[in-house]
């Protein structure tokens, strides 16, 4: 016997969930952009890796995202003397921010790098409301549905939720306090 | 005779327990819930799959502390018990020896090993009652005393599990259904 209800939710759930997203073209430029963020580090880093003082390592982690599946990305580790720092990617479908790579230190400690509105320093500047009077819809200005242009950037913990220029002074800055902390 | 059972109005009852459960997860979903005002600034950065981790998280420690608040209306409907029948000075066996125990320790009286092990011996056919709340009170001293240690509970509790043992007790203990409406 069938239940409408238990029929209606089977169904609905056949229907991808945005047919209008190619979730594969998303999926390949976050790779992308993982890819420039290691190089971007691997730049910070030359001196102390010619020297020796400091050894990069790549591996490949599984990662699985709803809609985009199962796929392999990859995974860095900073040997620096007898302290590891491994850059852990997270994914690209995240809540307000396009990619995600936590940085975390030999006893835990995490710190993360996102892809950012470039021109958000702060939570707040993400987000903005409109409020519609008198029954009417709000008025969106142009400027609020501008291309956004992702730029990595480090991003303070909670509350607080600033974000940082990825330079490479931050960056070390960063790793000082994921592998003291 | 110190008079708790006259404070007996400010346990809470096992459905108010229940309804302010419901009402937490409730709003624990609703406040997780990807339409929620405030979810892209509080689950800012967060994938799908780790706000669904927290939420559950979430619930799970409100489960535990739900469960704390029903073991301890247990506990004081157990202790309300003991003052009454021997304030009442009741004729049955259950209550005389509470009034042997009142006489030595007064209300310095452990629930497990006195009130507990009173009614085992009176309880007949609520044994197997007892033997549950034994149980479940070794997670209510684990909650209470911060979960400094590894449980060994023997049995899984969660929610429906210690409201459905609470009702069982109040059912066969207080058979008139006092202590739900405590």
């Amino acid at each position: 016997m069938k239940n409408a209800a238990f029929d209606e939710f089977v169904k609905s759930q056949q229907v991808p969930a945005d047919p209008e997203i190619d979730w594969n073209k998303e999926r390949d430029e976050w790779l992308g952009r993982l890819n420039e963020l290691y190089e971007r580090i691997e730049e910070f880093l030359k001196e102390y890796i010619a020297s020796g003082q400091i050894q990069v390592t790549s591996d490949v982690i599984g990662l699985n995202e709803e809609n985009i599946g199962a796929y392999s990305a990859p995974q860095v580790t900073l040997k620096i003397g007898r302290k590891q720092v491994k850059l852990q990617p997270v994914g690209t479908l995240l809540i307000g921010s396009k990619g995600r790579v936590d940085v975390v230190g030999p006893t835990g400690t995490v710190s993360s790098l996102m892809l950012i509105d470039s021109k958000a320093t702060r939570l707040s500047d993400m987000f903005k409301v409109y409020v519609g009077v008198g029954g009417k819809p709000p008025v969106i200005p142009k400027a609020a549905t501008r291309e956004i242009k992702w730029e990595w950037k480090m991003v303070t913990r909670p509350p607080e939720r600033r974000f940082i220029e990825l330079t490479q002074d931050t960056f070390f800055q960063m790793i000082l306090e994921v592998s003291n902390g | 005779m110190a008079n708790n059972a006259s404070a007996k109005g400010q346990i809470l009852s096992l459905d108010e327990i229940a309804k302010y459960h419901e009402d937490i997860v409730s709003s624990l979903k609703s406040y997780f819930n990807e339409a929620s005002a405030y979810s892209t600034e509080r689950f800012f950065g967060y994938t799908v799959s780790e706000r669904g981790e927290e939420l559950t998280t979430r619930i799970d420690e409100t489960t535990l502390r739900s469960i704390l608040i029903i073991l301890a209306s247990l506990e004081a409907g157990f202790r309300v018990d003991y003052e009454l029948r021997c304030q009442q000075r009741l004729k049955d066996d259950l209550s005389r020896t509470f009034r042997a125990i009142y006489k030595e320790k007064e209300n310095n009286v452990s629930l497990e090993r006195d009130i507990f092990e009173a009614w085992n011996i009176h309880a007949g056919k609520s044994k197997a009652l007892i033997s549950e709340l034994r149980a479940a009170f070794k997670l209510r001293h684990w909650l209470a005393h911060g979960r400094y240690w590894q449980p060994k509970l023997g049995r899984t509790f969660n929610f429906d599990s210690v409201f459905d043992l609470a009702v069982a007790v109040n059912e066969e203990f207080f058979g008139d259904g006092s202590m739900r409406q405590l």
